[in-house]
C-alpha cells in the first residue's frame, strides 16, 4: 500500500518562495503545552504509562512540571526576546488551567490543537472517533478564545490513514504531522484543502533528550540548522521549526543555552518570527497558485 | 536455496576445522591482504555512495523492513512520521549533499532503488547529467531481498533490468537494502551478471566472494561505521563526532595505504539542515590530504578486480 498524499517536488525546482519583507527564514517556535492524564480513562494501542500500574507519579509529575514551573520561565524568556509562538496544545489544558490560557492569550500566541489529552492516542481510531476529537478541539477553542482554530497536530503524533482528509473536512487549514519538507506544501485530501507546515522531530527537545543529549547540544543543532536555512533562504524561503516542551526546556539548567540559540537567530536580518496561521495565510495568498501551476506543469511533463 | 533451521538443542562434539563457517571466502588476516596500487600512486581510493530509495507507508504482507527503522514513538501504524521524514531526502536533503559534493568535485555512486527511480525522475536526470555511476539498490527501502526467497534470482534480475532501463546499461554493482542477503545472494548476484556488491562490512580492502557457478563477485567495503544512517540515526552519534570519526578513520587508512574509503550517505539523514555542515567539514579535512584517488564504485571495482587473481 502506498500514499499519494504529497506530490513529488524537488525544492530546487519550485518557483522561489518569498516571505514578507523578503525574510529568508520563517522561524516557527512551537512549545508543546500538554496535559497527560493521571489515570488515563482510555488505552487501546499504547500504554501511556508503561512503567508501572497507573498512576505513574514520576512520569506524570515530570510533565506537570512544565505547566506549573517550566512554562512560566519560558514565558519570561519569550517576553524578553519578543517571541510569538504557536502552541501545540492539549486542548484540555485551557479547561483545566485558565491561568495558562490567559498567559497565552495575553501574548497573542496561536493555539494549534494537539488533541484532547496527550495520553489519548489516535492510533486505530475510527473515522468517527478521530472526527469527534477534531470537532471537540475546535469547539473548546471557539468557546474559550472566540476564534476558529487553524492548525491540527495529532496528539503525540498518533494518527490514522484518515487524519488529513478529516482535518480538512473539519475545517483545519494546516497540519504539523508531516516532516517531508522545509516549506509548507499542499496535501492531496479528499475534500477542501490542507497545507502541511513542517514541524520538527530533529530540532525537538524531547527527541534530543531521549538520545541523551543536553541543552548545549540542542542549541548547537538549532544554530547549525539556522545557518543552513538562512543561507539557502536567500533564493528559496524556508520554514524553521523549533519544537519545545516546557517540562524539558523550562528546567533551570536548560534555559540559558536555548535563550542564546534564539538570540543568535534573532540577531540576523531577514528572520520572520511568526505563527503557523500567519505562514499559512501568506503562503496561500502569495505562493500557492504559483506552486499549483508549477506542479501541474511537472505532472504534464512527467506523467 | 540453502535451507537451514537451527536446532533446539546445542550440538555436542561437532567436527570443526580451520576456516570460515561458510563457503563465500577463505579466512585472510590483514598482514596478508593484497597491497592494492591505485591510479596515480594514490594511497587510498575514495568513493561516496548516495542512497536513493523509497520507503512505503506500509510494506505489503510478507515483507520485512529493517526493524531498526522505527519512529521514535515506537512501532505503530500508520507511521506517517518515518514515511514523511524519509521523503525529505529526495525533496530537500539530496540537493544539499550534491552542492557539497560539487564543491569538492566529487561524483557520487548512486545506490538507486527502482521505486525511487520511478518517483523521482527529475532527480535521476540531475544525477545522470553529473555522469554518476549507479548501483542497483533493490526496489523499496521497506522491502528486503530475504523476503523474496521463492524467487530471489528473479527479484534480482527484475531490479537489474529496471535500473538498466533508467541508466541505459546494466548496473555492475549491487548495494543490498539494509545489507540484507540470504546465504544464496552472492551466487545469485553473479548469475544475474553483477560484478560487485557493497553488502559485506568485514574489510577495508576489496576481496572476492566465490567463485560460484557463474563466477566470482567482488566485495567492495561499505564501512558502515561512518555510514550516516548507521552512525547518526541508528546509534545517535552526534554530527560533530560523526565528522571527527570520518577524519580519524581516513587518517589511519590513508597512513596504512592500499585501502579504500567509502562514505555512504542518506539524503534524509545527513541532508538535514543541522547535519550538512559536518559533511562539508569532514570532506574538507580528508580531501586536503595528498594521494587520494577520488573515484566511483564502478571504477574502483574494475581497478580492484584487475589486481585480484
Amino acid at each position: 500500500m502506498d500514499s499519494d498524499l504529497i506530490a513529488y517536488s524537488p525544492i530546487v525546482e519550485r518557483p522561489p518562495l518569498r516571505w514578507p519583507n523578503d525574510a529568508r527564514v520563517a522561524l516557527w517556535i512551537v512549545p508543546n503545552i500538554e496535559h497527560y492524564e493521571y489515570l488515563p480513562k482510555y488505552v487501546r494501542t499504547r500504554d501511556p504509562w508503561p512503567r508501572s500500574p497507573h498512576p505513574d507519579v514520576l512520569g506524570y509529575s515530570q510533565r506537570d512540571y512544565g505547566n506549573r514551573v517550566g512554562l512560566w520561565r519560558f514565558f519570561d524568556l519569550a517576553d524578553d526576546l519578543d517571541l510569538r509562538c504557536t502552541v501545540s496544545l492539549s486542548m484540555t489544558v485551557i479547561q483545566h488551567y485558565p491561568a495558562i490560557l490567559e498567559g497565552m492569550e495575553k501574548r497573542k500566541w496561536e493555539l494549534m490543537s494537539h488533541g484532547i489529552y496527550n495520553t489519548r492516542y489516535h492510533w486505530n481510531f475510527t473515522p468517527d472517533e478521530e472526527r469527534a476529537a477534531m470537532l471537540e478541539s475546535r469547539e473548546i477553542h471557539r468557546r474559550l478564545t472566540g476564534r476558529e482554530q487553524r492548525g491540527w497536530f495529532s496528539p503525540a503524533i498518533t494518527n490514522t490513514m484518515n487524519t488529513f482528509d478529516l482535518a480538512a473536512e473539519c475545517g483545519y487549514d494546516y497540519t504539523a504531522d508531516l516532516y517531508h519538507d522545509d516549506q509548507p506544501f499542499p496535501l492531496n485530501v479528499k475534500s477542501g484543502s490542507l497545507l502541511s507546515i513542517p514541524y520538527s522531530i530533529d530540532l525537538n527537545d524531547v527527541i534530543v533528550y531521549r538520545r541523551g543529549e543536553e541543552a548545549e547540544e540542542f542549541a548547537r543543532q538549532i544554530r547549525d540548522h539556522f545557518d543552513t536555512v538562512y543561507a539557502e533562504g536567500a533564493d528559496q524561503g524556508r520554514v524553521m521549526c523549533v519544537a519545545l516542551h516546557p517540562y524539558w526546556v523550562g528546567q533551570p539548567h536548560r534555559l540559558r543555552a536555548i535563550r542564546s540559540a534564539f538570540e543568535y537567530i534573532l540577531s540576523h536580518q531577514g528572520v520572520w518570527q511568526t505563527t503557523g496561521e500567519s505562514i499559512v495565510d501568506w503562503y496561500n495568498a502569495n505562493y500557492l497558485p504559483l506552486l499549483r501551476s508549477h506542479l501541474a506543469a511537472r505532472e504534464a511533463a512527467n506523467g | 536455496m540453502v535451507e537451514f533451521t537451527p536446532a533446539k538443542i546445542p550440538p555436542v562434539n561437532e567436527a570443526r576445522g580451520p576456516g570460515m563457517d561458510h563457503p563465500h571466502y577463505p579466512f585472510r588476516a590483514l598482514p596478508d591482504a593484497p597491497r592494492f596500487v591505485w591510479p596515480g600512486g594514490a594511497r587510498i581510493a575514495f568513493t561516496v555512495t548516495l542512497v536513493l530509495d523509497y520507503w512505503e507507508l506500509a510494506a505489503p504482507e510478507g515483507e520485512s523492513p529493517d526493524p531498526r527503522i522505527v519512529s521514535p514513538l515506537g512501532k505503530f501504524f500508520p507511521d506517517w512520521l518515518t514515511w514523511s521524514h524519509r521523503l525529505y531526502g529526495a525533496r530537500v536533503g539530496v540537493f544539499r549533499i550534491l552542492e557539497v559534493l560539487d564543491q569538492f568535485g566529487l561524483k557520487p555512486s548512486v545506490a538507486l532503488g527502482t521505486e525511487a527511480a520511478k518517483r523521482y525522475p527529475e532527480l535521476v536526470d540531475a544525477l545522470s547529467r553529473r555522469d554518476c555511476c549507479f548501483m542497483a539498490h533493490g526496489d523499496f527501502a521497506s522491502r528486503r531481498i530475504t523476503s523474496r526467497a521463492k524467487d530471489e534470482l528473479g527479484a534480482l534480475m527484475a531490479v537489474r533490468d529496471e535500473i538498466a532501463t533508467v541508466i541505459g546499461q546494466s548496473p555492475k554493482g549491487w548495494c543490498g537494502q539494509d545489507f540484507n542477503e540470504s546465504a544464496d545472494t552472492p551466487a545469485l548476484l553473479t548469475e544475474a551478471g553483477f560484478h560487485y556488491t557493497t553488502d559485506w562490512a568485514n574489510d577495508d580492502r576489496p576481496y572476492l566472494l566465490g567463485p560460484y557457478a557463474a563466477g566470482s563477485l567482488l566485495a567492495l567495503p561499505p564501512q558502515p561505521e561512518w555510514n550516516d544512517l548507521e552512525c547518526m540515526w541508528l546509534r545517535r552519534v552526534t554530527p560533530p563526532v560523526w565528522s571527527a570519526n570520518i577524519v580519524e578513520a581516513f587518517d589511519v587508512l590513508h597512513a596504512e595505504g592500499h585501502n579504500t574509503f567509502n562514505l555512504t550517505l542518506h539524503p534524509w539523514v545527513v541532508g538535514q539542515a543541522h547535519r550538512i555542515r559536518y559533511l562539508r567539514d569532514a570532506l574538507h579535512q580528508i580531501l586536503g590530504k595528498p594521494h587520494v584517488w577520488r573515484t566511483t564504485t564502478d571504477e574502483l571495482a574494475e581497478a580492484a578486480r584487475s589486481q585480484l587473481s
